[in-house]
């Protein structure tokens, strides 16, 4: 079973320069209508509450185990999600940034901003992490639930490279964000 | 753990009976607080939160344990002093006659930031009092969250700061309830509680 590209056909024509600030952010992500099946699906995961691995902040999360690629029981937008950690990601970050990247997890990660989220979202030496913003809810920046006064957004790919930190502030009111995360590490796969 | 000399129960009896709402301060001796806290903070708290679908939405930090499980000798002693002078004094300003809840437990709350607790009324039937040791040496200003409010009719009409060596007793029968909250601590703050009800006999 073949799983079509999940990026957005203008991110395959012509990939971005990386931010040199180490933060960047593209709209409009992933191939039309795969956040649409995303979403719905990720909002469904059963996250826990938790500190974030710096301990610097309450987020609820989980892992998502993906399925091979020949495990047809699974729906197909975790096929795309499992492309898009293995091979999609992957490719355009080496685009962007000129260097090979390989997911330093297995699994990706749901993580979701409830009232009383807020933290530090940090990587270290040679790592990336790539957030894809699933919220279609809006609403004031003073409730917070922003990253780096930026809403996570919907199909939104929020880029973290090597040995940043940025405050995802926290949420003050009954409102949710959600997002799935994939984690990388500088070089290529053993 | 000793009640501190200067409390007179019989002192708050008249305020009860006008609010059903009450501060006793200084609660212990100050030595007895210090110990508490310090043996609080070295017990290990777990992160709690209520699911959106929860009737109550809260987030924070507890630890619970009960006479035969308690993490520490003060802790064991914190439970002792609760069950048996705690009552009678809570029995002595309310006037009614008080029991411990059946599962005897004591639980530590910890709202560090982010932590709150949406409004809510305790009553479930059975409690009658609820009980609020407070364990903050430290103060800031309400809009840094973390306060003990109390509603009238939708309306805040006592805030109360996060209390040291305090005792808050509130009534929370139905026909006398109070609906209270603690709204989020928006700092890095760290509120201490040990909180729980009386029913009654």
């Amino acid at each position: 079973m073949t799983t079509p590209p999940t990026l957005h056909p203008r991110l395959l024509r012509q990939p971005p320069r990386w931010e040199p600030s180490g933060l960047g952010q593209l709209p409009e992500a992933l191939a039309p209508g795969l956040a649409a099946q995303l979403a719905p699906l990720t909002m469904r995961l059963p996250v826990q509450p938790g500190l974030a691995d710096n301990q610097s902040g309450v987020l609820w999360r989980c892992a998502v185990q993906i399925p091979s690629p020949s495990e047809p029981q699974h729906p197909a937008p975790w096929r795309a999600a499992r492309r898009l950690l293995v091979r999609d990601l992957p490719w355009l970050l080496q685009q962007m940034t000129g260097q090979p990247w390989t997911p330093r997890q297995t699994f990706i990660e749901a993580w979701a901003l409830r009232k009383g989220s807020g933290f530090i979202w940090q990587t270290g030496e040679h790592e990336l992490d790539a957030l894809l913003g699933l919220s279609v809810a809006q609403w004031p920046d003073a409730w917070g639930g922003r990253c780096n006064d930026v809403a996570l957004g919907y199909d939104r790919l929020t880029l973290l490279g090597p040995v940043a930190a940025v405050e995802v502030s926290l949420l003050r009111e009954h409102v949710e964000a959600w997002a799935l995360v994939f984690r990388f590490r500088q070089g290529t796969s053993q | 753990m000793r009640t501190h000399p200067s409390l007179h129960p019989q002192d708050f009896t008249p305020i009860w009976t006008r609010r059903g709402n009450v501060r006793l301060q200084p609660l212990w001796n100050p030595e007895d607080a210090q110990a508490l806290r310090s043996a609080l903070r070295t017990t290990p708290h777990t992160l709690q939160a209520g699911l959106p679908e929860d009737p109550l939405r809260y987030q924070y930090w507890t630890a619970t344990w009960n006479r035969d499980d308690a993490p520490l000798p003060a802790l064991a002693e914190l439970h002792r002093w609760i069950e048996q002078e705690l009552r009678v004094l809570a029995e002595q300003i309310s006037g009614m006659r008080l029991l411990s809840p059946p599962d005897g437990l004591v639980m530590s709350v910890l709202y560090g930031r982010g932590c709150y607790l949406d409004a809510h009324n305790d009553a479930d039937g059975q409690r009658a009092v609820a009980y609020v040791l407070g364990l903050t040496d430290d103060r800031w200003p309400a809009e840094e969250g973390g306060h003990l409010e109390f509603f009238r009719q939708d309306r805040v009409v006592e805030r109360r700061p996060p209390g040291w060596n305090s005792l808050d007793l509130f009534h929370v029968e139905h026909h006398r309830s109070f609906v209270h909250q603690v709204p989020m601590v928006t700092t890095h703050r760290e509120r201490r509680v040990i909180a729980g009800w009386f029913h009654r006999a």
